[in-house]
């Protein structure tokens, strides 16, 4: 695979930025938005805020919020209804990956008809989607810029993933100033979300210098910042950096994807309904030690840019470096547990096992994994 | 791997697109405009196709919309005649020749089929289609969708294009639209021409009766005529300035009393009527009721039939017949009256001779007034025979005044004792002319009887009726005239009009028949000439047979 394609939507980032929600709604021939949001962010006022510069451009609205995180198969359902009914014409989600996701599933549904199941996978949607427009309020998921959409298949009880380049949105429009009113807890499993698509996307099988760059700056800045953002709330710098550290990252992996501890995370997440990110913290170390004899310059990389000294070791010292640094990193923002602390129970192992080895996630891991090689894991990471 | 691999391509490979909503907007837009056009084309064509219009005429409109939206070389129409298809029109006109419809050919398989279809054929397999080498060629692609009336395939329309795979579905789906519009417009130009025949007929047959006819509705307004009045009856009709029936026929401004449309509203039955009109003609008028669907009167239609003439013939008849029955039994009488009168004449002779030789001059004075009248009998009975004669040619040469004589013979004592003095003015050496006889006696005899009638009621110390005969120039043409003049009753000039109208009459009930007149204008008009009437009230009537000596 000699050629690639690098794929990224418009991105307007900056402090305020949140005000160009009108305008970019408007710019993409919206008359009537479907606002896809969740109770917390409303409350934060930020959906009060994105709704007066869709109305100061004359846009009509429309709200929808009935969603949880980890957001499930009815709750799509619900909303595709609703964005039919109500006659809309474009989608704009304000909020972090929940919303985010809810709204690219519902402009599934709206444009394409069926449910969710027909466009599990990939490239499964045959008909382009409304237009959308995201303003992300947590740095981690990297949905506003990901062709990724993750449902909860409420019967199956697992994560679907929706993988088409139809689900990058049309235009991501991040503030930091948005971080700002997340709590600590919030803020520490995103930011180990992004960094777990920075590393995976950089030691991914599909990985390109395009997306290197973009992987390696995601893991620098979070290296630098997280601690700080999960200590401040307050700290618009880190907040800044986050952001961009979270949008970098989704950049990163929307072109070479993830690997295996995202293919895990995703049946863990929708068992237990647990923070994405803080199944990421109890895997991702794992992960890397399986992965690591694939490609350790890459993960000796890694630990260079954790911050690691790595100018004498040599390729496999340097990979551990790297684990080393990110369990440091887990340690430090309080998302160490393990996931048999998180309620996963030994025996659902093997078939979390079986699904995982069915995600896309895995086809970019750079190690070829076996349900043994997983079981394994899971096993480790509990 | 291999399915790793096939994935990862999935993933990030080039062909991993994100699909534009507005590029399919477009895309839609695109076809949504494509499709108006379309519709815009068949909704031209009803518009523009006229039902008289040809089928060549609506191919044409067609083809020249049909590049905006629809590539198209040729345009053809298939109609199944006698079981056999038959390339009916085309577009262009001298695109091609098609003999004969081969089992393969699309056409054929879309009519047995009765389904539309696309077919990009190699040129062998159209090799029936012998194209004009002035057009490119061969034809790629067809479109041909079956034209259908309610459920039997009648044709079908052929779309092709030299690009081959030309056309798509939703092509065909269009070229179906227009093959059902054109079978619209094959069936209401089939239904047209028939509801215009049928039409055209029925006009022609109105048109045709040479009676006048009229279609007026229950508020007098005439809806349909037959533009077949008569002159003499067209004098109100041409001034009319209302269509009101009254207006036109009888040049009245309000309705006629006892209007017989109302009749025939109110009993919706037909109605007939005789008619007199001031010119003199008879007229038999029919009304006959005229209903809607909810059997309701909804005009009247009006029927004229002028039967002056015919009465006027039937009057001659009659009158001819009577006189011919007459003539027979005056000649029967007469006959048997000859013998007897000249026994009694022979006798009567004989006796006067023997009295005048015996001198006794008293009794044969008495003998000589006896065989005079005698011979006045037998004179009579000569005349009688005369006019009673049988088969005599229609015209001969003839003396009117001879004829004059002749009447008055017949007819002088029975005027005579009316106290009626008849004075001749017989013109001398009059030229002869040619005439029926008979005829002008039966004249001559109806206006002594004319004359004498008039005189009855007259209170008169001298009643006289002059018979005279002359000769007149008129218009450098000569007449004979011969005029009967009486001091009677005259007639007022109001009715003066009306005297040689059929039945018309002064004369009590039982007396007259009102058809002497008439009969005998119709007498003087079959010899080319007439009779003209002069008349004062209270001082007498001169009434003049005229007729021509010298014929054209």
């Amino acid at each position: 695979m000699n050629i690639s394609k690098f794929v990224a939507p418009e991105i307007i980032f900056g402090q305020g930025s949140l005000s160009q929600i009108g305008e970019s709604a408007a710019r993409i021939g919206a008359s009537k938005v479907f606002l896809v949001s969740d109770e917390d962010v409303i409350s934060a006022g930020w959906v009060d805020k994105a709704l007066h510069y869709l109305h100061a451009v004359g846009l009509e609205t429309e709200i929808y919020s009935s969603l949880t995180s980890n957001p499930k198969d009815f709750e799509v359902l619900e909303g595709a209804r609703h964005y039919v009914a109500s006659g809309c014409d474009a989608i704009v989600a304000v909020g972090g990956g929940s919303p985010t996701d809810v709204a690219k599933a519902v402009a599934i549904l709206a444009s394409n008809g069926g449910e969710l199941r027909d466009y599990e996978g990939i490239n499964r949607i045959s008909r382009p989607l409304p237009p959308m427009v995201i303003a992300p309020s947590t740095a981690g998921a990297g949905s506003e810029v990901s062709p990724f959409a993750i449902i909860v298949d409420t019967e199956r009880k697992l994560k679907m993933s929706i993988i088409s380049k139809s689900l990058v949105p049309d235009i991501a429009i991040v503030d930091p100033e948005l971080l700002r009113t997340k709590d600590a807890k919030l803020a520490a499993a995103t930011g180990m979300d992004a960094l777990t698509h920075g590393i995976e996307s950089y030691v991914s099988l599909a990985a390109t210098p395009l997306t290197d760059i973009h992987a390696c700056k995601a893991i620098q800045l979070i290296a630098a910042n997280l601690r700080r953002a999960v200590a401040d709330r307050g700290d618009m710098e880190a907040n800044t950096n986050m952001a961009m550290a979270s949008l970098t990252a989704g950049i990163a992996f929307s072109n070479a994807i993830l690997g295996a501890t995202h293919a895990m995370t995703h049946q863990v997440d929708g068992l237990l309904d647990q923070h994405h990110g803080e199944a990421n913290a109890s895997i991702l170390p794992h992960v890397m030690e399986f992965n690591l004899s694939a490609c350790p310059e890459r993960f000796k990389h890694i630990a260079w840019s954790l911050g690691k000294d790595v100018r004498n070791t040599g390729q496999e010292e340097g990979a551990r470096l790297a684990i080393e640094g990110i369990r440091e990193l887990i340690a430090d923002i309080g998302l160490a547990k393990g996931l048999g602390a998180m309620g996963l129970r030994e025996e659902f192992i093997p078939l979390l096992s079986r699904n995982a080895l069915n995600d896309a996630c895995l086809v970019t891991n750079p190690r070829n994994a076996t349900v043994d090689d997983i079981e394994a894991i899971f096993r480790k990471a509990m | 791997m291999e399915n790793r691999e096939k994935l990862l391509e999935q993933l990030t490979g080039v062909d991993s697109s994100k699909l534009n909503y507005y590029i399919e907007l477009k895309k839609r837009n695109q076809e949504i405009l494509k499709q108006n056009s379309r519709l815009e084309i068949l909704q031209q064509l009803t518009r523009d196709i006229n039902i008289d219009m040809s089928m060549e005429d609506i191919l044409e409109r067609a083809f020249t919309k049909f590049p905006q939206t629809l590539p198209c070389d040729f345009l053809g129409l298939v109609r199944v005649r006698d079981g056999e298809l038959r390339l009916m029109a085309l577009m262009p006109r001298d695109f091609c020749r098609i003999d004969n419809f081969p089992a393969h050919s699309p056409t054929l398989n879309v009519i047995s089929n009765r389904k539309a279809g696309i077919y990009n054929l190699t040129p062998e397999e159209l090799s029936h289609v012998q194209i004009n080498p002035h057009y490119p060629g061969p034809l790629r692609s067809l479109a041909i969708a079956p034209m259908f009336q309610r459920d039997e395939v009648i044709g079908a329309l052929i779309v092709a294009s030299i690009i081959d795979g030309a056309y798509n579905e939703a092509d065909l789906s269009f070229v179906q639209h227009l093959a059902d519009q054109l079978s619209i417009s094959i069936q209401n130009a089939r239904l047209y021409k028939q509801v215009s025949r049928a039409k055209k007929e029925w006009e022609e047959t109105f048109l045709a009766v040479t009676d006048p006819i009229f279609l007026v509705d229950t508020d007098y307004n005439v809806l349909l005529h037959n533009n077949r009045l008569s002159p003499a009856m067209s004098g109100f009709w041409n001034q009319a300035v209302s269509n009101k029936c009254f207006a036109r026929l009888h040049g009245r401004t309000h309705p006629c009393e006892n209007c017989p449309i109302k009749e025939v509203q109110r009993t919706g039955k037909p109605v007939f009527q005789r008619w007199q009109t001031d010119a003199g003609l008879l007229l038999d008028i029919s009304y006959y009721p005229v209903f809607n669907e909810e059997k309701q009167l909804s005009a009247v239609t009006i029927i004229i039939k002028d039967v002056t003439d015919k009465t006027k013939m039937e009057a001659q008849l009659v009158q001819t017949a009577k006189l011919a029955a007459l003539g027979e039994m005056a000649a029967g009488v007469a006959h048997e009256l000859n013998s007897p009168m000249t026994v009694i004449i022979g006798t009567a002779q004989l006796l006067l001779r023997e009295l005048q030789q015996d001198a006794q001059y008293d009794r044969a004075e008495v003998l000589e007034d006896i065989v005079n009248s005698g011979l006045r009998c037998k004179r009579i009975i000569q005349n009688l025979l005369t006019f009673s004669r049988q088969n005599q040619p229609p015209v001969t040469d003839i003396d009117l005044n001879v004829e004059v004589e002749r009447v008055l013979s017949m007819i002088q004592y029975q005027i005579n004792r009316n106290q009626i003095k008849i004075v001749e003015q017989l013109a001398p050496f009059l030229p002869r002319l040619t005439a029926n006889g008979s005829q002008i006696q039966q004249v001559l005899t109806n206006l002594l009887i004319n004359a004498r009638d008039a005189l009855g009621e007259v209170d008169r110390k001298e009643k006289v009726i002059t018979v005279a005969t002359a000769l007149l120039v008129r218009d450098r043409k000569k007449w004979a005239v011969l005029s009967v003049r009486d001091n009677g009753t005259g007639i007022a000039p109001e009715n003066l009009s009306k005297i040689f109208t059929p039945f018309y009459t002064s004369k009590e009930a039982t007396k007259g028949t009102g058809l002497g007149l008439s009969v005998s204008l119709g007498i003087a008009e079959s010899h080319n000439g007439t009779i003209e009437v002069e008349s004062r009230l209270g001082e007498g009537s001169t009434f003049s047979l005229l007729l021509p000596i010298e014929h054209q």
